[in-house]
């Protein structure tokens, strides 16, 4: 079935028809023309000096409001109808510019604009028909042409970075480590067993001759509550003489601590304090680092005793010093010198 | 200038209407009404006190919150407990907001002290130069616009800003429209016609494909080339959405008799934007930072861009070969990326070119240019992102090489400038990164105390910018700080990834060919390994990672 509509331009028009009156002259012969486009016009008109496929000049008046353009071309003549009377004709060997007037032209008359003898002559002096400039190829890093230079380039650029994102994941992987799975504390001391020489009643503290280091039996210090009533006090252990919490002069009461001894005999160890949580994660023989403060190496040291249990006033009800907290003992593998004693250090559990 | 006999088409018609009228006259649509708020119409009048009152009310709504955040803050939040943290952040800021302060101390120096003097000695230039129009002997000007599907209301209010310009001016001009579509032509020759100018003000046009801006405006200077300019005319170079203040011309022109090594200059800019609520403020608040920033720029006589939306060049430079080309054909050398033909940023190639022979540029603070700004998608998020993805892939793509030009050609106030950009895009990223790892590791409460911090600096530096504009909003402190954390991660972005180019309104896109998978999982490497750099380094700093006291290799 055939289409009750359909576009002329579809069946055999290669261009719009434009139904806007311009002239022709043929021979010398004014028309105007009925309707006409890129590809030809058509004039409704007799003529009788030219027959279909005779080829021949015409000129082409554009009217605008104040000039008229003329254009010379070449045409071919399509058909010659007397009854109507009609004839069409094509143009032919239309030159780039020629056509780019004709385009610009048809615009102007579809839209009104205001054209210019200047604007005219810009279209027709324009070559529309340029090539397109050749521009550098855009980047391709991966294209054949590549020089080696660059590719190896390339290559060790990615191998460094590949080596940085690795040394960068191995100290995440060993800062995660030390901020989530060593046991560290600050709360440490090194430590010896201690032994306290008590009063046995009130009286003045009276100090005997000072000895680096006193034996067993070796006398300490006098209490004389009057001059018929003293005590000598004599050292527990194999000791040093470490502080005195009643100076040599002062009154000291009953039981209060006058001495306090430290025991010379025994290695310095290292007591640390712990949340229970974090000591829970440590064994017995586990090994430690042991920072004493202005000493750059740490000393290497063992854990020798961990002490869960907290003091008395915990199990009498009261809250212990410090809560949950558990005691750790270590031995370091080189002792320390006495001097040490009582120094703050931080310990690290490996 | 005659009109054709047949009749336009209605299309035509309406758009020549519709843009006509909608230039200044429509005081119901917010780009419209900005632009006559610039202009200074009764419509414009209205909209500034309303806009006023918009902004002292966020600014009080700001002050308010702010108050509300030190009153009912925790006691702990006086006393961090983690020094590092006050260290850390403190030194950022420190560091940020001392460079800040140079720029603005220095902006103030230009602003009040060196260029009012320039000025002076112009306005002395300026009226013999007048004498010179009536002799025939003015500078000529070449205004160059490059337009591509820009609203006809901008069009018509640039093009008309443009000619009214051109008339206000003694001397000759020629507006160069570089455009692509034939409908841009007619409405401008229509505007034109209308504007009826003298004479000494012509009208050329030049249409190309649609193949981007660089190429648009190559083919204009080729233009202007051709038209045998003096060495010593102007050369205007504006984006098509840019409107000339009056007496743009004759407050800049004079420069280029009063310093005759002078290569080009550029001036303030504030935007009309036709955009949402943040869009707007965002826009000038941007606007006013460039301003101390280019002030600032401005007295070392190197800017650190010729801005595409309003620049002016020595007619010498401009129609230079080499000028031209750099304008056509940029490109860059990188080392996995490849050769990388630059698509945008031609006002940093023109800058480039200026900076590598060491020409001096000068920043115009007291004229000032509008631009009307379209956001390239629906929604500030998207709109600003796509925005600084272009603007920040522009620097980043030409600051390498300057930088590489070294402080003795450039000089070091500029050198360091650019290095500074690149820093720029890290330090920022460092206090949110902090506090989050504080609040990881320490407390929560350090992303209270990391907000108060927040709220009272940008304050501080939005305060600081009613230096350089009559009034500010109190949506530009939660801006300022959008711009600073969200931009230096869009430059960290756009920075590994160099050959991504897009014109936002042309959706010309250009990537590097080849296997794109590769190329995008290399950008994706590097950029995940330098921010996974920064976010460690900031937790080793912070104690949310330790190292051990002695490293296991050692």
């Amino acid at each position: 079935m055939q289409a009750q509509i359909a576009h002329e331009t579809e069946i055999h028009r290669q261009h719009i028809r434009l139904r806007i009156p311009i002239g022709v002259e043929i021979d010398s012969t004014r028309f105007v023309t009925d309707d006409w486009s890129l590809g030809g016009f058509g004039v409704a008109a007799e003529i009788t000096s030219r027959q279909p496929g005779e080829r021949f000049p015409a000129r082409l008046f554009f009217p605008f409001e104040d000039f008229e353009i003329v254009l010379h071309v070449d045409c071919q003549m399509v058909y010659v109808d007397r009854e109507l009377p009609r004839f069409g004709c094509r143009f032919i060997g239309l030159s780039k510019g020629q056509l780019d007037l004709f385009r610009y032209l048809v615009d102007a008359y579809l839209s009104g604009e205001i054209v210019s003898a200047g604007d005219v002559l810009a279209i027709a002096a324009r070559d529309n028909g340029a090539e397109l400039r050749v521009r550098t190829p855009i980047a391709d890093p991966f294209a054949e042409e590549e020089g080696f230079g660059r590719r190896l380039k390339r290559a060790l650029g990615y191998t460094l970075l590949l080596l940085a994102a690795l040394g960068l994941a191995g100290l995440v992987a060993v800062g995660v480590r030390e901020r989530f799975f060593v046991v560290k504390t600050e709360d440490a001391v090194i430590w010896v067993p201690l032994a306290e020489v008590r009063a046995p009643f009130g009286g003045k503290v009276e100090a005997m001759p000072r000895r680096d280091i006193y034996t067993p039996g070796d006398p300490v210090v006098r209490i004389r509550a009057s001059e018929a009533r003293t005590a000598v006090l004599e050292s527990p252990c194999e000791c040093v003489l470490l502080e005195w919490p009643v100076p040599p002069g002062q009154y000291a009461r009953t039981g209060e601590t006058v001495a306090v001894m430290a025991a010379a005999d025994r290695p310095l160890l290292v007591r640390a304090r712990l949340p229970v949580d974090k000591a829970a994660r440590l064994e017995i023989g586990q090994r430690a680092e042991v920072y004493v403060p202005g000493r750059g190496e740490p000393v290497l040291a063992q854990i020798e005793r961990i002490d869960f249990k907290p003091g008395l006033e915990a199990l009498n009800g009261r809250p212990a010093d410090g809560g949950r907290y558990a005691r750790v003992v270590l031995r370091p593998d080189r002792p320390f010198d006495f001097d040490d004693l009582g120094t703050l250090v931080r310990v690290r559990f490996l | 200038m005659m009109r054709a006999v047949a009749g336009g088409t209605p299309g035509s018609d309406a758009r020549d209407r519709r843009g006509s009228e909608g230039i200044f006259a429509d005081s119901g649509r917010t780009g419209s009404t900005e632009v006559a708020a610039a202009t200074g119409s009764r419509a414009g009048d209205r909209s500034r006190a309303v806009g006023l009152r918009e902004r002292r009310v966020y600014l009080l709504l700001y002050l308010l919150g702010l108050a509300a955040l030190f009153v009912n803050a925790p006691a702990e939040v006086w006393d961090p407990a983690a020094r590092e943290f006050v260290i850390i952040v403190g030194l950022v800021g420190l560091w940020r907001y001392g460079w800040g302060s140079v720029h603005l101390i220095r902006s103030l120096i230009y602003r009040r002290r060196v260029f009012p003097r320039w000025r002076r000695a112009a306005e002395l230039l300026a009226g013999d130069s007048a004498a010179g129009a009536v002799e025939g002997t003015a500078d000529r000007v070449f205004l160059i616009i490059t337009s591509f599907r820009i609203r006809a209301e901008t069009t018509a209010a640039v093009y008309r800003a443009a000619v009214e310009e051109a008339m206000r001016y003694g001397g000759p001009v020629t507006i160069v429209a570089s455009i692509v579509e034939l409908a841009d032509q007619r409405f401008i020759k229509a505007i034109f016609a209308k504007l009826r100018p003298p004479e000494r003000v012509r009208l050329v046009f030049v249409r190309l494909g649609p193949q981007g801006k660089r190429d648009a405006l190559a083919a204009a200077l080729r233009a202007v080339a051709r038209m045998r300019p003096r060495p010593d005319d102007a050369v205007v170079v504006m984006d098509g959405d840019s409107l000339l203040s009056p007496g743009t011309l004759a407050r800049c022109l004079p420069f280029l008799r009063l310093m005759p090594d002078l290569a080009g200059l550029t001036t303030d800019e504030d935007a009309v934007t036709d955009g949402g609520l943040l869009m707007r403020h965002w826009h000038r608040l941007r606007f006013a930072q460039r301003h101390v920033l280019m002030s600032s720029l401005g007295l070392s006589r190197r800017l650190l861009v010729m801005t595409g939306r309003m620049s002016l060049y020595r007619a010498s430079i401009a129609t230079d070969p080499d000028f031209i080309d750099i304008v056509r054909n940029d490109a860059l050398d990188h080392w996995r990326l490849g050769r990388i033909t630059f698509l945008t940023g031609e006002d940093k190639s023109t800058w480039f070119w200026l900076l590598e022979r060491g020409l001096p540029m000068l920043y115009v603070p007291d004229v000032k240019i509008w631009t009307i700004e379209e956001p390239p998608a629906p929604g500030f998020l998207r709109g600003s992102t796509q925005l600084m993805l272009r603007w920040f892939g522009n620097m980043l793509r030409s600051s390498g090489r300057a930088i590489e030009l070294g402080p003795r050609r450039i000089g070091l106030f500029t050198w360091w400038c650019l290095i500074d950009q690149r820093l720029s895009m890290w330090t920022p990223l460092i206090g949110p990164t902090a506090a989050l790892l504080f609040a990881f590791a320490v407390s929560p409460l350090f992303l209270y105390t990391y907000a108060l911090w927040v709220a009272t600096t940008r304050l501080v530096l939005t305060l600081g910018l009613l230096t350089v504009r009559e009034r500010v909003s109190g949506l530009y402190p939660p801006l300022l700080y959008y711009t600073q954390v969200y931009g230096a991660l869009v430059k960290t972005y756009v920075l590994f990834r160099l050959d991504r180019q897009r014109w936002t309104r042309q959706n010309i896109a250009r990537h590097a060919a080849g296997d794109r998978r590769w190329h995008e999982i290399g950008s994706t490497f590097v950029h995940t390994l330098a921010l996974a750099t920064l976010v460690v380094v900031v937790a080793f700093l912070t104690g949310a990672l330790e190292l051990p006291p002695r490293l296991p290799i050692s």
